[in-house]
């Protein structure tokens, strides 16, 4: 078995993977949202301290730093940034797939089911 | 700050075990916590459940870092159409209200620090209930274990039973506190002083912050695992704290113990002549007609009936708790 490291990403900003970008248009065009964008943040919580949230939302919040990447728009609030700077978000499937995973560089410890980590 | 202070210590805790006694808690940190989202956070934050506490309800909980180290230990108090109401550890606003801001990001969560503008009293004993329905006009009113509520629109009381015997906090305002203080004198409860809550503290085996209690310490260690709830899922600390219990790991835990010679906080306690505790809050003797004290033991020497040597002389023994 091989493992594969995830490239280096910019810390000025989150990247998404052709794949899981191709996954959460899936998702969008399921809920019939014409115009969408992925809100990328973190709640306090989780084993670990933070837990990533996802949602796709119609527009981005006030708050909220815009980054185009894979032909979707991510949106980042700026207080969430700080934690989440430089991650790469992909998506696993398959039978033993983990679903949408997250590579942060800012995350010192990362709880065992990897929605949760510390920083 | 109320007059208190001027009651025999051991009158007051004989009333706090066989009547009602009242102590000064002004000294604690009083949060109003605003925002749709307030009891969700707390419950992400701490280690027992909130989301099943409806309105006009009180839990404990214990705030954990992600190393399951303890932030504090509050109340919380789940009024009726009005904010959630925090008690913490006395100084431990600033803490709090960091702590819930590092954790804040898209939730609607505003706490303030209200404990200047607030007064508190806790009452305690088997009398404290009906002391209560005496407050509120109406001698037929129960407020049950984990119940709040409020009398005349500003006088909130919320029952925790914290020490296992009836436990009332009554928050106030501070214009009102010498009041509700000589109203409760009149009612027949005893105004009691530090000296008897340390010795209820003791008896009990209850820690409280700067005693036993500091970030180096986890529930476990403390006797708080009637906080904690293992069924509740994920939440801040919860999988070092889950550990810690499956694995039994826990390598210290609070006792209390008793001795034939007079303690002193930070006393090492020793087993083979190798150090395996350190005594902590230690009761006044003329209250308990003992010496007894809190201490922290290591794995091993915990159980009742476990002998320790005192530095500087005298031999402890491990005790059962509660203590009469």
């Amino acid at each position: 078995m091989t493992t594969q490291t995830p490239p280096a990403i910019p810390i000025n900003t989150v990247k998404i993977t052709e794949k899981a970008a191709s996954k959460v248009k899936e998702f969008a065009l399921a809920k019939a949202m014409p115009q969408f964008g992925l809100k990328v943040s973190v709640k306090g919580g989780g084993c670990s301290g933070l837990t990533y949230v996802l949602d796709i939302v119609d527009g981005p919040d006030e708050a909220d730093k815009v980054i185009h990447d894979e032909g979707i728009e991510l949106y980042v609030p700026k207080k969430a940034f700080v934690y989440l700077a430089g991650m790469l978000l992909d998506f696993s499937d398959g039978l033993n797939g983990k679903g949408f995973t997250f590579s942060n560089p800012n995350a010192k410890k990362t709880c065992g089911c990897g929605t949760s980590f510390s920083v | 700050m109320i007059p208190v202070t001027k009651s025999h210590s051991r009158a007051a805790y004989q009333a706090a075990l066989g009547g009602a006694a009242f102590f000064d808690g002004s000294h604690l940190t009083r949060i109003e916590h605003r925002g749709a989202d307030a009891l969700d956070l707390l419950h992400r934050l701490s280690t027992n459940d909130l989301l099943s506490l409806g309105e006009g309800g009180v839990r404990r909980t214990v705030i954990t870092t992600a190393e399951a180290r303890i932030v504090d230990v509050v109340t919380v108090v789940r009024r009726k159409g009005r904010p959630i109401l925090l008690i913490g550890s006395a100084g431990a606003a600033q803490r709090l209200l960091e702590w819930l801001d590092k954790f804040t990001f898209a939730e609607d969560s505003e706490p303030r620090d209200r404990s200047s503008e607030l007064a508190q009293l806790t009452l305690v004993g088997p009398e404290s209930p009906r002391m209560i329905a005496s407050l509120a006009g109406a001698e037929d009113l129960v407020l049950p274990g984990g119940a709040c509520g409020e009398i005349a629109g500003n006088l909130v009381v919320a029952r925790t039973d914290a020490l296992g015997i009836p436990v009332i906090e009554l928050v106030s305002q501070q214009a009102s506190v010498g009041d509700l203080a000589r109203e409760l004198e009149k009612s027949g409860a005893v105004a009691a002083d530090r000296a008897a809550w340390d010795a209820l503290r003791v008896a009990r085996g209850a820690p409280e912050w700067g005693s036993e209690l500091d970030e180096r310490v986890n529930p476990h260690e403390a006797n708080l695992n009637g906080l904690i709830d293992f069924q509740k899922g994920c939440y801040v600390g919860q999988e070092v704290v889950a550990r810690l219990d499956t694995y039994d790991k826990v390598q210290r835990r609070l006792v209390t113990v008793r001795c034939d010679t007079p303690l002193v906080s930070g006393a090492a306690l020793a087993a083979e002549g190798r150090k395996v505790g350190e005594v902590r809050t230690v009761a006044a003797p003329e209250i308990l007609d003992a010496h007894v004290a809190l201490a922290f033991v290591r794995r091993g020497h915990w159980d009742p009936g476990t002998r320790l040597a005192v530095a500087g002389g005298g031999n402890a023994a491990v005790v059962s708790l509660p203590l009469a």
